[in-house]
């Protein structure tokens, strides 16, 4: 779902039967965003089994916390922010020191690592070779690698099409600190590509 | 290239339209000075090309079922 009048309304619709307690409402919020939840959560922990997990609490702690939900901003938003605390927590929990103690800046590229005078222009074009399995692999690891608060931004802005006010919403924080945890993010993909395009010319 | 370091870090906003206007005439009058810049601006917009286009992860398709008889046990047992 994007950002559509339809789609609003289809958002008031799930949470005016949620709302009558009516059983179809939750079956209708499933068919709705079960699968970008899905995407988002398999694409923050790169595990199917904990994705799932990820999706099921997501869902238990919208069907406890509904009424908190008072529809000021989207309900899918609203689900991010609950999906993107639901992954923290697991986090925490599994105690992925590694990835927990990742520091941003020494993980992340700055202005030195990003931009060098001998910067080859990448000749082939990257979007017809999106199906290129090697090249697939070289993402889905690049995207893995970040942090994870730029992994979250990039996930909401760049896959699933959330506007910068949107991810600063769903996972409240400025919308300057989702433009500067993006572009770090982007540097740093550019940056994993880097090899893969400039040895192909 | 003195003024690259700070163009560098406003390159996603500007290509994302969300830069104000002063800041995007500043971006623009640097870029057509620098070719350093201007590749990294390409290369960075091929990668925003990519990661959107980039096929999502299906989810399993008895999920959802399985999601929503979930759901429902919780509700009856609250």
């Amino acid at each position: 779902m994007g950002n559509s009048e339809s789609e609003v309304l289809k958002e008031k619709e799930i949470l005016e039967r949620v709302h009558s307690d009516d059983d179809t409402g939750f079956d209708l919020m499933v068919d709705a965003f079960a699968p970008m939840i899905y995407r988002y959560a398999l694409r923050m922990c790169g595990n199917v089994d904990e994705a799932e997990d990820i999706l099921q609490d997501t869902f238990l702690t919208a069907k406890e916390k509904i009424e908190q939900f008072r529809g000021e901003g989207r309900l899918r938003n609203w689900l991010f922010t609950i999906a993107g605390n639901t992954c923290r927590q697991r986090q925490r929990k599994l105690s992925d020191k590694k990835r927990n103690e990742l520091n941003i800046d020494d993980v992340l590229p700055s202005y030195d690592d990003s931009i060098e005078p001998s910067s080859l222009s990448w000749r082939v074009d990257p979007v017809k070779q999106i199906l290129n399995e090697e090249l697939k692999e070289r993402l889905e690891s690049a995207i893995a690698a970040l942090p994870a608060p730029n992994r979250s931004v990039l996930i909401l802005r760049d896959m699933e099409g959330l506007s910068t006010r949107e991810t600063a919403n769903a996972m409240d924080i400025t919308e300057e600190t989702v433009k500067v945890r993006l572009h770090r993010a982007r540097a740093f993909v550019r940056n994993k590509l880097r090899d893969y395009f400039e040895g192909n010319q | 290239m003195s003024d690259c370091k700070e163009h560098f870090e406003k390159l996603s906003a500007y290509l994302d339209g969300e830069l104000q206007d002063e800041d995007a005439a500043e971006i623009i009058k640097h870029l057509e000075e620098c070719d350093c810049c201007k590749t990294c601006l390409e290369t960075l917009q091929k990668s925003r090309e990519l990661l959107t286009r980039m096929p999502a992860p299906e989810m399993p398709e008895d999920m959802k079922s399985r999601l929503k008889d979930c759901i429902r046990r919780e509700k009856s047992r609250s």
